[in-house]
């Protein structure tokens, strides 16, 4: 009986390592405007997002998460790529991440987009973390709303190190791509959980 | 007595070592799971596509052929599967620049118009590759393959299917028993299947 009382305690033991082992990551640190009626965002425009990490295509690799994210979450359209570059260029923009409320609603016209998404992406890299590799991906997102300029939502969301599995039994830690695909479902899930 | 004491002990010992194992089974599995996104508009069949042209795939990695590597495997997959007829890749990159297109990231909606009339295509295959290639790690190297993808119909212009697919990373049998993993070519194949298989149904 004792005995058994003990193989209960180990098991219990093993399962919070490994629930406790899994809760590594923080939440999203995000702003929401709580009199701004989210339903009434049928289209967004995503634009080119500001890469200020090493990888040279960081910043594109995760917009495009953004934009399949979004997609995929059937809340909202999102404009074809080409045709937010098309209208950055008419707009005369320089920087697609410091657009006054003017160009916004500039933008928000030509597309025929009720909010626009900007962001940045702060760290993508896979540092080596021991015996094995921990990628790191960091970012912040902004939606501004076309009719006013103002922003409406803004998240900053990271994700990466190793994980309680990889570190004490070796498990499959996360490639970049799917560290990557995490972080930006954890972003876009804090506007539509 | 004591023999049935023996007998019901043991039987306790196994029951705990099967639930351990089954725990420590759930937590690899659970952190092998390939990791897929994929969005299909509603109110539009897309069976009913039946001919698509494959722009040539813009390349986000290192790599300078993956774009083209990509668009190949694509292209045969659609081909192989016999699901959808698809143009020749010399037609679309004719038409590409009929419009006057350099960049691909910079085709917008007018001209995905134009070349779905010049083709007669009801539809266009518009990709990325993210990651294509060996990535070497601490202990172990491991192929990573990373493909987004999108239909957009050329009618309206608009995105009627959208998917993601990363494919690779290091096996449980890689890491403990160095056993041999998926070249990056068969990595590759596996992706564009999945991509392909996401964007029009089975």
């Amino acid at each position: 009986m004792k005995r058994w009382g003990a193989y209960q305690f180990i098991i219990c033991l093993l399962l919070a390592c490994i629930c406790f082992g899994c809760a590594r990551a923080p939440k999203p640190s995000f702003y929401i405007r709580q009199d701004f009626d989210f339903s009434f965002i049928k289209k967004v425009a995503v634009l080119p997002f500001d890469n200020l990490t090493n990888e040279k295509f960081a910043a594109e690799r995760i917009r495009r998460l953004v934009i399949n994210q979004l997609l995929a979450s059937g809340l909202m359209d999102v404009v074809v790529s080409g045709d937010v570059a098309a209208a950055l260029k008419t707009a005369h923009v320089e920087s697609a991440t410091a657009l006054p409320p003017q160009q916004i609603r500039e933008i928000g016209k030509a597309l025929n987009a009720q909010a626009v998404l900007a962001g940045s992406v702060e760290r993508y890299e896979e540092p080596k973390s021991g015996a094995f590799d921990a990628p790191e991906v960091s970012l912040t997102l902004v939606m501004a709303e076309t009719d006013s300029g103002s922003i409406v939502w803004s998240v900053n969301a990271s994700t990466g190190g190793a994980g309680f599995g990889t570190r004490h039994f070796g498990a499959r830690a996360d490639t970049i791509s799917e560290a990557s695909e995490k972080v930006v479902k954890k972003a876009i899930g804090a506007l539509y959980p | 007595m004591l023999t049935v004491m023996r007998k019901t002990d043991k039987n306790q010992m196994l029951a705990v070592v099967l639930l351990s194992c089954l725990c420590l089974i759930f937590a690899f599995l659970s952190a092998c799971a390939p990791v897929r996104k994929t969005y299909l508009r509603s109110g539009v069949d897309i069976r009913q596509i039946t001919k698509v042209a494959v722009m040539p795939f813009e390349n986000l990695t290192n790599d300078p052929y993956a774009g083209k590597k990509v668009q190949d495997l694509m292209i045969t997959e659609l081909l192989r599967r016999r699901r959808v007829d698809v143009i020749e890749p010399g037609e679309v990159l004719n038409a590409i620049r009929s419009v006057g297109i350099t960049s691909i990231s910079a085709l917008h909606i007018e001209n995905i118009k134009i070349i779905g009339q010049r083709l007669r295509v009801p539809a266009v295959v518009v990709g990325s590759v993210h990651a294509f290639g060996v990535v070497r790690g601490v202990t172990i190297s491991y192929p990573e393959v990373t493909i987004y993808c999108i239909v957009v119909e050329t009618t309206s212009g608009a995105i009627i299917a959208s998917t993601q697919y990363t494919s690779g990373g290091t096996s449980f049998w890689s890491r403990h028993f160095k056993a041999e993993g998926p070249t990056l070519g068969e990595t590759a194949e596996d992706a564009v299947k999945i991509i392909e298989r996401s964007l029009f149904l089975p």
